[in-house]
C-alpha cells in the first residue's frame, strides 16, 4: 500500500510533513513517562514485527502482489499515539533500509496508514463487545487496511491535477482517481482479510500472555 | 560531519530532486551519485533497481498503455519519473550505507533507542523468516498448494510471536541489569 518515493509532488508532501509533524509532536508528548521497562522492549519488538510483516508478499489475482501492514497489531497493543509513532519508524526504516516508500512519501504513508489505520483499529477496540470481541477486532483490522488504502489512492490520484506541465503531461504520478482507486482498493479487499486473520492470531497470543487488559 | 548532518543534507537533496523536472539534470545527479559512492556504486544501483522494479514497471506500463490509447504518449515523462525515482532510491541507500541511522535519530533519546532495538530485531526476524522459507522449500518436491502455504504462514506467525515474546523479555532484563530504568 505504500506510496513509493518520487510520485508525490512537493506541493503536497511538504504541507503533509507539517501536518504529520504536528501529529508526531502530539504522539511523542510524555513519551518517556508512557514507556516503562515492559513497554519499550515490547514496542521495539512489535515495531520490528510490523516491519517484517510488511515484507511478506501476498500473491493477488491478476499476477500482482501486495503486502501486509501490521498497523492493526500495533494499535491493538499500544493505542493510537504509540502505534502512529512506531509505524512512522517502520516507514523510516523501510525507506532507508529497503528503498520501500521513501522520504517524500513518508508523511502521507504515516498519516494514512499510521494515523487513520491506528485510529480505526483503536476505535474498534474501544467499541468491541465484551463477550464477543472477535467480529469487532476483525472488522477493525480489515478497515484499518481498507481506509488507509483508499486515502493513499486518493492522494496518488490527485497528483496529476496538482503537478503537470502546461500541456497537461503529469510531473509525478500519472493516473487520476478513476484509475488508481480501483487499482489499489481491489487488491486490498483481499489483503485486509489476511491482515484481519493475522491480527486476530496476535490478539489471541497477546491475550494469553497478558499483554492486553481484556 | 556527524550522521545527523548527513541526514539533514540528504533531506535537502531529496527536496531538490523533486523540484527538478528535466530528466537530463536528474541523470546528471544519478551520475554524480554513482561517481561519489565509490566502490559501493554497483551494489547500490542493483539494490535500487530491484527495489523500484515492481512499482515503476507497473506505473510505466500502465502509463504507456493509457497514453497510447489517448494519443498523449510522452517518452520524456517516462524518463523523468524513472530517473527521479532511481536517483531518490540511490540517495537513500547511499545514506543508509554511510551512516548509523540510530545515531542520526539521536535528537530524541527514546526514538533512537527504539530504532536501535527495532533494527536489531528486524535483522533477527528477517533471518528467522528466511530460515523458515528455505526449510519449507527444501521439504517441497513440487510446488506447494494453498493448504501447505497456510500451514507455513501459521507456523511462521507462531515462531515470530514466540521470538517477539522472548526478545521483549530478554531486552527488558538486559536494560534493567544495565540500570536503564533506574530513576
Amino acid at each position: 500500500m505504500h506510496i513509493p518515493d518520487g510520485f508525490i509532488a512537493p506541493q503536497f508532501y511538504l504541507p503533509a510533513y507539517l501536518v504529520a509533524g504536528g501529529f508526531w509532536v502530539w504522539a511523542s508528548r510524555d513519551l518517556r513517562q508512557r514507556l516503562d521497562e515492559e513497554t519499550i522492549p515490547r514496542l521495539a519488538v512489535i515495531t520490528a514485527l510490523a516491519y517484517v510483516v510488511g515484507l511478506v508478499m501476498l500473491p493477488l489475482p491478476g499476477g500482482s502482489s501486495g503486502h501486509l501492514v501490521g498497523i492493526g497489531i500495533l494499535a491493538m497493543l499500544f493505542g493510537i499515539r504509540l502505534a502512529f509513532l512506531a509505524y512512522s519508524l517502520v516507514l523510516l526504516l523501510q525507506a532507508l533500509l529497503l528503498g520501500a516508500g521513501g522520504m517524500t512519501a513518508l508523511p502521507v504513508n504515516a498519516l494514512a496508514v499510521g494515523l487513520i489505520g491506528a485510529s480505526v483499529m483503536a476505535f474498534s477496540m474501544r467499541w468491541q463487545h465484551r463477550r464477543h470481541p472477535l467480529p469487532y477486532l476483525a472488522a477493525g483490522a480489515y478497515l484499518a487496511v481498507i481506509l488507509p488504502a483508499l486515502a493513499v489512492a486518493l492522494v496518488l490520484g490527485l497528483q496529476p491535477a496538482i503537478a503537470h506541465r502546461e500541456d497537461g503531461t503529469p510531473l509525478f504520478f500519472p493516473f487520476g482517481p478513476e484509475v488508481v482507486v480501483p487499482a489499489i482498493l481491489l487488491p486490498h479487499l483481499v489483503i485486509g482479510g489476511v491482515e484481519a486473520l493475522l491480527t486476530l492470531a496476535v490478539w489471541r497470543y497477546a491475550r494469553s500472555r497478558g499483554w492486553l487488559d481484556v | 560531519m556527524s550522521d545527523r548532518y548527513w541526514l539533514l543534507l540528504y533531506l535537502i537533496a531529496v527536496v531538490l530532486v523533486t523540484l527538478v523536472h528535466q530528466p537530463c539534470y536528474l541523470l546528471l545527479g544519478l551520475l554524480a551519485v554513482m561517481l561519489l559512492s565509490g566502490s559501493l556504486r554497483w551494489r547500490l544501483l542493483r539494490k535500487a533497481l530491484l527495489s523500484m522494479l515492481l512499482f515503476n514497471t507497473a506505473v510505466s506500463l500502465g502509463y504507456l498503455a493509457i497514453a497510447l490509447m489517448r494519443d498523449e504518449f510522452r517518452a520524456d515523462y517516462l524518463l523523468l519519473i524513472n530517473a527521479r525515482v532511481l536517483l531518490l532510491v540511490m540517495l537513500g541507500f547511499w545514506l543508509s550505507a554511510g551512516i548509523n541511522i540510530a545515531k542520526a535519530l539521536r535528537f530524541s533519546t527514546t526514538l533512537s533507542f527504539l530504532a536501535t532495538l527495532a533494527a536489531g530485531q528486524i535483522r533477527l526476524m528477517s533471518r528467522l523468516i528466511g530460515d523458515y522459507r528455505t526449510a519449507f522449500e527444501s521439504r517441497c518436491v513440487k510446488r506447494p498448494d494453498w493448504r501447505e502455504r497456510r500451514r507455513l504462514a501459521l507456523a511462521q506467525t507462531e515462531a515470530l510471536l514466540e521470538h517477539a515474546n522472548h526478545a521483549a523479555t530478554e531486552i527488558s532484563q538486559a536494560m534493567r541489569s544495565r540500570g536503564v530504568f533506574d530513576d
